[in-house]
């Protein structure tokens, strides 16, 4: 499946190029996004991943207008495309549009974003009812009744039962799970064209994060929504996503398939996020630990941020940024280890004996 | 395994909440499980089954409704005389979920550390208190000169360390470790995690590990109890309870742990359980042995239906 990926000719709804933001903070600038290139075509999903700290959420709040106060957007662009109500394409760059544009465009109408606390993204003084019908009375002058029905309509969908008692309800009545259903509700009642979420199972335990999952991918699937993913768990994004960007200190340093991602890792960092998380098999002594912390972006990175903290570093890392190098048509990395001048190294043992059991697992089921 | 005394013995613990006159939340309803030295007991369920309720009744931040709780022999539920109470806040300590909340943000880091020792008056002299502390901050992997910084000067997993340390310098019998590393980054996590390990090798503490993330517990426990809405479901050691989950709770808990193979995250499917539905009753339910020290609670009718 992954070849159809790389062929398709499917639209392009999201295309942020060389994007680069700072903060104004009081100890000085902070270069928090240092060139992101990212895309995204309409039905398919792409995960950021990366630690907190590294430019995630700062880039989906560029992509829906929402930086904080302090933010300079030194370059870049953000291209989005969507359907105008009659039916026409609009293509627009985001970082040029004005505050209310943004607000009156795009906001909930087109890109709709579900965030990972839904007590804190929800109204507490406001009823669910509401709060689902206000985007489509701002936006589309959705008589009240009708509202009140596509609300029901919603609220079923996302798989809330008794629909219309919830509908009187206030979030503090609802259990965590059922809050962020209503929130992905919420985000869905514009019928917008790219859904973010912002680590929005991180809050919930296993088994509803499990159905909140489950409801996400459903709903992509009919809707043929694009969905962009952040989180920092890696059981989440293989299960979600179709393409991965791993973040490093705001600079994309891996790009690829989720199976490229997995099953052949080429980046350090990519490799450290991997061996760190404990799946069932692990029973070692000690878990692997990525050593020492991110690089604090107040001060300028020189050469490869990730240099001091990977043990396979090289010379040149100390002195200069590596390149992006092209490992296959969807797979990219930022690593001086894929230069042909670069030692051959190979991935930790731990990590390519767990990858080699991961595969074994994964042919059972293509044999199915 | 383990022949010697319990630790930790709790017996039958409830914690009612009473709401109003006619409505008591049942946060925790009879629940009974033993705790070794040096051994860490891990509890896992859903937000809301009364894993960190049980957490804090053991550390006396709650009044136990009713129930035994024996640590190291010594009767602590109830009321505590003073004897008692120093006993019980010098050998058990806690590990809260948010390091930031948990941590006086107007306290220095080495203040913050050496209040328990202050309080119980465990120190000779100032260089006596000031070394104890320059020694945990070792331990937990932070330097010396942090001592004098103050909590929001650190990161996540380095304010963890913190709340670590400063559980450690009473040199605890027990840690109760509520959800410790929830907040905390991947990479981070596991940090956290090697260390207290390391901990644990050196000085025999015991560890109640209260979380929700069952790989982390899986990887983490020697035992482990599963609760839904305050009754403990099943207990066993973790190889038990992973191999052989009786329970349908259990067994809907560990079909929804994500795997980092997409492969097999596509193709998973996510056994449901509902209790309201099932047809179970928790209250029915007694603790029936399955098979070494895997308990699991049902009734006759549902624990031969279960093991069939």
């Amino acid at each position: 499946m992954n070849e159809d990926y790389a062929m398709s000719d499917k639209e392009t709804v999201l295309k942020i190029q060389d994007l680069s933001i700072s903060f104004q903070t009081t100890a000085g600038i902070v270069n928090a996004i240092r060139g992101v290139n990212l895309e995204l075509r309409r039905g398919e999903t792409v995960a950021l991943v990366g630690e907190s700290g590294s430019g995630k959420s700062v880039t989906t709040k560029a992509v829906m207008g929402i930086l904080a106060g302090n933010a300079i957007v030194n370059s870049g662009s953000i291209n989005f495309t969507y359907n105008r109500d009659d039916g026409t394409n609009v293509d627009c760059d985001i970082l040029k549009m004005k505050v209310p544009d943004i607000r009156r465009h795009i906001n909930g109408k087109r890109i709709a974003m579900v965030f990972q606390d839904p007590m804190t993204s929800l109204d507490p003084t406001m009823n669910i009812g509401k709060q689902i019908m206000e985007g489509m009375m701002w936006h589309y002058h959705t008589p009240k009744e009708e509202a009140y029905k596509r609300s029901l309509k919603l609220l079923e969908e996302v798989g809330i039962v008794d629909a219309e008692k919830r509908m009187k309800n206030y979030p503090h009545q609802l259990s965590g799970g059922m809050r962020q259903r209503i929130v992905i509700a919420i985000a869905l009642a514009c019928n917008p064209e790219l859904l973010i979420c912002d680590e929005p199972t991180t809050a919930l335990d296993v088994t509803i994060q499990a159905r909140i999952l489950d409801l996400i991918k459903k709903i992509q699937k009919e809707r043929n929504l694009s969905v962009v993913f952040i989180t920092h768990n890696l059981g989440v994004v293989a299960k979600v996503a179709d393409y991965i960007n791993v973040m490093y200190a705001g600079k994309i340093v891996e790009r690829g398939t989720v199976e490229e991602i997995f099953f052949d890792p080429r980046h350090p960092y990519t490799w450290g996020l991997l061996s760190a998380m404990p799946d069932l098999e692990t029973s070692d002594d000690h878990l692997y630990t990525i050593p020492g912390s991110p690089p604090n972006l107040l001060h300028p990175v020189k050469g490869d941020a990730f240099a001091p903290r990977n043990i396979y570093a090289l010379n040149i890392d100390g002195r200069l940024e590596p390149p992006v190098f092209r490992i296959s048509d969807t797979h990219y990395a930022a690593t001086w280890l894929l230069d042909e001048r670069a030692p051959k190294v190979e991935m930790p043992a731990e990590l390519k004996y767990r990858i080699d059991a991961m595969k074994k697992e994964a042919g059972k089921y293509a044999a199915e | 395994m383990q022949q010697n005394e319990p630790l930790l013995k709790v017996e039958n613990l409830k914690q009612y909440f009473r709401i109003s006159s006619h409505y008591t939340v049942k946060a925790v309803d009879n629940v009974s499980f033993s705790l070794y030295p040096g051994e860490t007991y891990g509890l896992v369920g859903e937000s809301g089954s009364g894993k960190s309720t049980i957490g804090r009744s053991i550390i006396r931040l709650y009044e136990p409704t009713a129930g035994k709780i024996l640590f190291d022999g010594n009767n602590i539920s109830g009321k505590l005389t003073k004897k008692g109470r120093t006993f019980l806040r010098t050998n058990m300590q806690m590990i809260f979920q948010d390091p930031m909340a948990c941590l006086n943000p107007r306290k220095k880091v080495g203040e913050i550390i050496g209040e328990g020792l202050d309080i119980h008056h465990l120190y000779n002299s100032r260089a006596d208190r000031e070394e104890k502390i320059q020694k945990i901050l070792e331990k937990v992997g932070l330097a010396p000169e942090h001592i004098d910084r103050y909590p929001h000067q650190f990161s996540g997993g380095q304010r963890q360390r913190v709340g670590i340390a400063r559980a450690l310098i009473m040199n605890p019998r027990l840690i109760i470790a509520d959800e410790c590393i929830s907040a905390l980054d991947v990479s981070i996590q596991a940090q956290v995690v090697n260390l207290m390990k390391d901990i644990q090798k050196e000085t025999n503490t015991a560890y109640l590990f209260i979380a929700h993330d069952l790989s982390m517990v899986k990887y983490i426990s020697s035992r482990i109890g599963v609760l839904h809405q305050g009754h403990m479901l099943e207990t066993g050691t973790t190889d038990e309870i992973f191999t052989n989950p009786v329970h349908p709770y259990t067994k809907s808990l560990l079909s929804a742990i994500p795997r980092p193979n997409p492969a097999v995250e596509r193709n998973r499917t996510i056994l449901t359980y509902d209790y309201a539905s099932s047809g179970i009753d928790y209250s029915k339910g007694t603790s029936h042995l399955v098979s070494g020290t895997h308990y699991v609670l049902a009734t006759d009718d549902e624990f031969a239906k279960w093991t069939k």
